[in-house]
């Protein structure tokens, strides 16, 4: 090998380890491009997810079976007490294929839950579904003892369950929902999308201590009068909260459910009745308002109303010639059927339209109902609409009615939110001033009139009883009524606080009523008795209560005092 | 050139060490996550329970009939209830005295 040719390999090698050098540091710079793009991006995307969006954007999805929750809302009166809750529970289910021995199962499940109907449960086990409900809302006990069976292909699953520690006392307001957990009245229907979708539970303006006093002397009311059902309501008149709702005969909402029963039936809010004597107040506040009449004009009630071949008379007394005020305290049927010929069929239909009487009740539950009106309203509905014939509304109807006039003139409407409706403009019913004449003349009904009963010394009570024949089947029975009392009450007359109406379904005479069925034997004391123990209760301080007021009218009206 | 080598072995080294770390951290703190929402649960469960108890013992009704019972109360009466103005009297209906108390005259 000579120089030159060494030198000429030697080159050949060095070129070739250039080559090769070249290629692999090519190949190394492609290599840590595409590494450094590749780690750039891990970085850039954990740098993305921890320091720019820190948020967990799917912790959700870790949730998994840990995640159930007492899927619905409760519902809780003004102080916080807990209408409605959810619990959670256990619910039985069988997955039918891996049952061997359905029949032994199911009498070994029938030791434990005798309450199952035998043939249905094995029907269900025969049934090959893989998935069968057998039992829902076990107690804790109750599982254990399934489980000790050890029956093979049944199994539980957790469940939610909708109780009402209060039962009876608001199963009206609050309704209940089906086993599945959906509102099917009440509250729980009205407000189920509320219900469902939020935590918070729902708040509604009801004050359970005086839910409870109306439940209790209402209660007391019934059975000492034997009467059929009631309804009642009680309502702020500064808020328009309605504080108690109660309606009899009433259900457990915790039981299983007979939906036909009557018992359902809410009277306070689509329980339609003549409300007789109680209309008297809003014919005479129409009367009044319109200047059709004043408190002083004098009307003959001494000859009967002839409308066909009825005719129209008072209770029990001829009164002779009395003014508007005396027609009111007296209750006199000939004179407000006379007031309402006076002011016409027009004027009256428009003031009952203003204050609601024409729309369906309604507050917020899904209850509601439209009064039943006449057909055709002609003259002889004007007048016997005046004294409460011929036309039924709920005792909502007339509360609401009842609110607009005596509660300053503006229009109210009760309401079950928290806080209340008030403070929005006002829609004028009547004058501040009839307004105030109508509370004073519901003051003589108490103190000269027919509510006496309802009287409670040393706190400002105002009234009026309403009795009327029932009408069934299209005809009046003269021994069966129904009574009613609207009334307010408060510290002292300038400012009634709360307005209830009481409405009594078939109440009978007693001992101590002499076997009268009026409602100033029954009605009247019952609603005495709720207004003192609600007075009690809000702390309302007793004062003297001057027999008069301002308007000098009523210091020249003589009212003579019912025995 | 063997410097970058370096350079980029540290960063992957660097990257893959603290991915893994975080990574684990992430895993441990949501299987804490997940065990404290089961736990969240179960109280709040609870808490349902003891609330629909509470409300249930505390019945308006139950508690007047314990009053009545246990206590000697009774509901409270308008009569029983006097201001301290002296102009106010009752007019009517006093309550009346007690039956040792009626004179025998």
């Amino acid at each position: 090998m000579d120089y030159k040719d060494s030198e000429a390999s030697s080159n050949l090698i060095s070129k070739g380890l250039r080559n090769a050098l070249e290629v692999a540091r090519n190949r190394l710079i492609v290599g840590s491009v595409v590494l450094l793009v590749m780690f750039t991006s891990v970085i850039l995307r954990l740098l993305d997810v921890m320091v720019f969006n820190p948020t967990a954007e799917n912790f959700a999805l870790h949730e998994g079976p840990a995640g159930f929750h007492a899927g619905r809302a409760d519902i809780v009166d003004r102080a916080g007490s807990v209408l409605a809750t959810s619990i959670t529970t256990n619910s039985l289910y069988a997955n039918s294929p891996k049952i061997l021995k359905a029949l032994e199962a199911a009498d070994k499940i029938l030791t434990v839950l005798p309450h199952l109907n035998r043939a249905k449960l094995l029907e269900k086990l025969e049934s090959k579904k893989q998935f069968v409900w057998l039992a829902r809302h076990l107690t804790p006990d109750q599982q254990e003892k399934i489980l000790r069976l050890g029956i093979p292909g049944i199994s539980f699953m957790r469940d939610s369950r909708r109780v009402y520690p209060y039962g009876h006392l608001v199963a009206h307001v609050v309704g209940m929902t089906d086993v599945d957990g959906v509102g099917v009245s009440g509250l729980e229907k009205q407000y189920d999308q509320e219900l469902r979708s939020t935590k918070e539970p729902l708040m509604v303006s009801l004050d359970l201590n005086v839910q409870h006093i109306v439940h209790d002397v209402v209660k007391q009311g019934l059975n000492e009068f034997s009467a059929t059902g009631a309804g009642a309501i009680v309502m702020d008149l500064e808020t328009n909260e309605v504080l108690a709702l109660s309606s009899m005969p009433d259900f457990d909402p915790n039981k299983p459910v007979i939906f036909n029963d009557s018992s359902y039936f809410n009277k306070a809010l689509v329980g339609m009745y003549e409300m007789g004597s109680t209309m008297k107040v809003v014919n005479t506040a129409m009367v009044l308002e319109n200047k059709v009449a004043n408190l002083g004009t004098r009307i003959d009630t001494s000859v009967p109303i002839k409308i066909g071949r009825f005719s129209i008379t008072d209770y029990r007394a001829n009164h002779g010639i009395i003014n508007v005020a005396q027609i009111v305290v007296y209750s006199s049927n000939i004179g407000s059927g006379l007031l309402a010929k006076m002011a016409g069929a027009e004027k009256q239909q428009a003031f009952f339209k203003k204050v609601g009487l024409f729309d369906r009740s309604s507050l917020e539950l899904p209850e509601s109902a439209a009064p039943i009106l006449p057909r055709h309203w002609r003259e002889a509905n004007t007048i016997t609409a005046a004294y409460g014939y011929g036309l039924a509304i709920s005792p909502l109807h007339l509360l609401n009615a009842i609110a607009s006039i005596v509660g300053g003139g503006c229009k109210k409407q009760a309401t079950l939110v928290k806080g209340g409706n008030a403070g929005g403009a006002c829609e004028r019913i009547v004058s501040p001033e009839v307004s105030k004449n109508m509370v004073q003349l519901m003051r003589f009904v108490v103190t000269n009139g027919t509510s006496g009963k309802a009287n409670i010394p040393g706190y400002f009570v105002a009234g009026k009883t309403g009795t009327r024949n029932m009408l069934i089947n299209g005809r009046y029975y003269k021994d069966k009524v129904s009574t009613a009392f609207v009334g307010l009450w408060g510290e002292n007359q300038d400012k009634p606080r709360y307005l209830m109406v009481l409405l009594l379904e078939c109440p009978k005479g007693t001992k101590q009523t002499y076997g009268f069925t009026t409602a100033g034997w029954n009605a009247a004391p019952i609603s005495g008795r709720i207004m003192s123990r609600i007075a009690m209760h809000m702390g309302m301080k007793p004062n003297k209560i001057p027999d008069r007021i301002s308007n000098p009218f009523f210091n020249q009206t003589v009212f003579k005092k019912e025995k | 050139m063997g410097r970058s080598i370096l350079f980029s072995v540290v960063l992957m080294l660097g990257a893959g060490i603290s991915t893994y770390v975080i990574k684990s951290q992430v895993i441990g703190l949501e299987s804490e996550i997940v065990s404290m929402r089961k736990q969240i649960t179960q109280y709040e469960e609870g808490l349902h329970v003891l609330q629909a108890e509470w409300s249930y013992l505390n019945r308006p009704e139950r508690l007047q009939a314990l009053a009545e019972a246990k206590l000697g109360l009774i509901v409270s009466n308008h009569h029983q209830l006097v201001s301290y103005e002296p102009e106010f009297e009752e007019e009517e209906e006093m309550m009346p005295p007690p039956v040792h108390l009626v004179s025998t005259r």
